[in-house]
């Protein structure tokens, strides 16, 4: 049963996500984007891990998406598309990232995840209480220092945003 | 254990302070030419530079969970870092009220919240402090780069940028999503541990490694990850590309020794020879594309990307039979490639007034009749920049390529040596309009700030300081490359 929906679930990413970059149309591209958020975040539900679905609807699909039509809404996107790349450019951009991507896939597969073992497994996280607990304890403990530095992210992004965009009409 | 250790965060902490400071007093004060955020930002630093220094004197602690270290190499770079970002608030303070920028304060918030982005790198003993810093830094650099909203080459350089800058920094998380599968850790020193128990081949390494080298490649302008700089460079304002063109470099080398010399050594087959293909590349690219370039903040990009490619050529020589020989030398390089960026683009921000922007090539033809100080200067900087003796330029230089020679890497100095004589072509013609060209127009008025000339002038001192006296610093190297073997 597990594996039937996984299986419709990887369909509907792959094929989502192929639709976000071959989409003449970008609000076509924006609307598989919400579709490739939600299949992705049926997956990690799969894997017991509900926080990460949660958060990938909440701010995926909900927050990001809503930026992305808003920036399609306000640019002007019939100058400048994908028309203007000459077929050998191209050609070599989708040629690079095939290799590319063979080259990730055969590193992959032959790659041992030895390092990986006795780490939070799906097991393990069940007993200690849960994926949001876990994620919490240890975002609280062992990546504090971390997690105080994306506050300063968050504090410079947003004094930024604001000079940024603020309309200059003092003077 | 579940607390943080804010002793030894000190001076990244008083340096948040006083960039918070300074939007507040600039909030409180309403005087219209005050030079509160300028005072407020430089004390900072100061204060930071010394409680550096005070880490010196007690160093290799390791603290928040083995996640921060402050040995001498982190140190050797903070103080790097922090004389830089008091050097480009000092040559800021005059340009950024004549080119009309509106937010003044947080101008110099966001170079103080970027210096502490890259201190967190400098010191970071884990891959997820290293993101977190590196994307402090980038943030605040990204707006920087934009923060004259109405010039259209600056609008297009922060996009350019920022966009790439994304790619780069996706490229990153995917390197360290891989590096915590293969060693399910993301902390260097046990992921050093985990090397040395286990020595089987696993080529999921080669994806950690080539992650890696594109993220920090991007950073540091390494071809082929090189597209952005050109664009950037000259559409930032000019004291923001003399801190773009440095700082991040500086950041990014620094984690480049951590992640690959002290912790993933024992894999310097693949990554020397990842690095030995980019460095070539970087070196022959950069310098050869500068040739063709009339606009002074162009060439320097370009120059500033040959000069990563001497760095990776340490960096090669560090994986090595040279060992903390090449590294030592990549550390003496860099700050000597500080004072020699800023010293230029101090130059530039000089000759800008309204109407001239100062960085065409044609702005320096005549320059010794109209301030021969300057182009005495100026003189100095581009000879250090190619690599004359008695200057750090030379010095750097001969340091790295002993190394690579030392390390067997001949064909490595060889082509170094060529993309030298290569690059004195460039450099030198900057001096042959100087000195030999009639100027075009005699009466005019630069941007005589005090301290934009002192700035200069250090920097000029300390370019041949550093070319004839360098033991010190090269001291300094040696104690905090030593400690990374």
């Amino acid at each position: 049963m597990k594996q039937v929906v996984f299986f419709i679930l990887s369909i509907i990413s792959i094929f989502s996500a192929l639709m976000v970059i071959s989409r003449k149309n970008v609000v076509h591209s924006a609307l598989s984007l919400v579709l490739l958020f939600f299949s992705t975040s049926g997956l990690f539900v799969l894997i017991g891990a509900e926080l990460v679905a949660a958060l990938q609807i909440f701010l995926y699909a909900g927050a990001i998406i809503v930026i992305y039509l808003f920036v399609i809404m306000m640019i002007d996107l019939r100058k400048g598309t994908t028309d203007d790349i000459g077929t050998m450019p191209k050609m070599f951009i989708v040629g690079a990232g095939v290799l590319f991507f063979a080259e990730i896939i055969y590193l992959l597969s032959k790659a041992n995840y030895s390092g990986i073992k006795d780490i939070y497994s799906g097991e393990k996280i069940k007993e200690l209480g849960g994926m949001t607990g876990v994620l919490a304890k240890i975002m609280y403990t062992k990546y504090l220092y971390p997690f105080e530095i994306v506050s300063l992210i968050l504090l410079i992004a947003m004094i930024g945003a604001i000079v940024l965009a603020k309309r200059a009409d003092k003077k | 254990m579940e607390q943080l250790n804010y002793l030894s965060l000190l001076p990244e902490i008083v340096i948040i302070l006083a960039g918070i400071l300074v939007i507040a007093a600039d909030l409180i004060i309403d005087k219209k030419d005050n030079i509160i955020s300028e005072v407020i930002s430089v004390l900072g630093l100061i204060i930071a530079l010394f409680l550096t220094g005070n880490q010196f004197l007690n160093p290799e602690i390791i603290s928040q969970n083995n996640m921060l270290i402050s040995d001498s190499y982190a140190v050797f770079f903070k103080v790097a870092l922090i004389i830089l970002s008091l050097m480009v608030i000092l040559i800021s303070s005059h340009h950024i009220r004549e080119r009309g920028i509106t937010h003044r304060a947080e101008y110099f918030t966001f170079i103080l919240f970027a210096t502490v982005g890259m201190m967190i790198m400098a010191g970071s003993l884990d891959l997820v402090t290293v993101y977190v810093g590196l994307e402090l830094m980038a943030i605040s650099i990204y707006i920087l780069v934009g923060i004259s909203r109405t010039e259209f080459l600056s609008n297009e350089a922060a996009l350019k940028y920022f966009l790439l800058g994304l790619l780069a920094t996706a490229f990153l998380l995917y390197g360290i999503s891989f590096t915590y599968g293969m060693f399910g850790t993301t902390n260097l020193v046990v992921i050093k541990n985990f090397l040395q128990n286990n020595t089987t081949a696993n080529s999921g390494y080669i994806l950690v490694l080539v992650f890696l080298v594109i993220a920090f490649g991007f950073k540091v302008a390494a071809v082929p990850f090189h597209m952005w700089t050109p664009d950037a460079y000259e559409g930032a304002m000019t004291p923001v590309t003399g801190f773009m063109s440095v700082g991040p470099k500086l950041a990014a080398f620094a984690v480049l020794g951590r992640v690959f010399v002290y912790s993933l050594l024992t894999l310097k087959a693949e990554w020397t020879l990842i690095l030995t293909i980019v460095s070539i590349l970087t070196m022959t690219v950069g310098n050869v594309v500068a040739i063709a370039q009339t606009n002074i903040k162009r060439m320097l990009a370009y120059s500033s990307i040959a000069h990563a490619g001497y760095c990776l050529m340490g960096l090669v020589a560090a994986g090595g039979l040279a060992g903390s020989l090449g590294l030592q030398s990549v550390l003496f390089y860099l700050s000597g490639y500080l004072f020699m960026n800023v010293g230029a683009f101090s130059i530039i921000i000089f000759l800008n007034k309204k109407g001239i922007s100062g960085s065409e090539l044609d702005d320096f033809s005549g320059l010794n009749e109209r301030y021969p100080g300057i182009a005495l200067m100026m003189s100095v900087i581009l000879l250090s920049l190619a690599g004359v003796p008695p200057t750090t330029g030379f010095a750097g230089k001969l340091y790295v390529f002993m190394a690579a020679v030392k390390s067997k890497y001949m064909f490595l100095a060889v082509i170094g040596v060529l993309n030298s004589v290569i690059a004195l072509y460039y450099y030198l013609r900057i001096i042959v309009y100087m000195y030999m060209k009639k100027p075009a127009d005699l009466k005019e008025e630069t941007n005589r700030s005090v301290p934009l000339l002192l700035v200069l002038g250090i920097a000029v001192v300390a370019i041949l300081v550093l070319g004839i006296y360098p033991e010190p610093v090269l001291n300094f190297a040696k104690s905090a490359a030593g400690g990374m073997f």
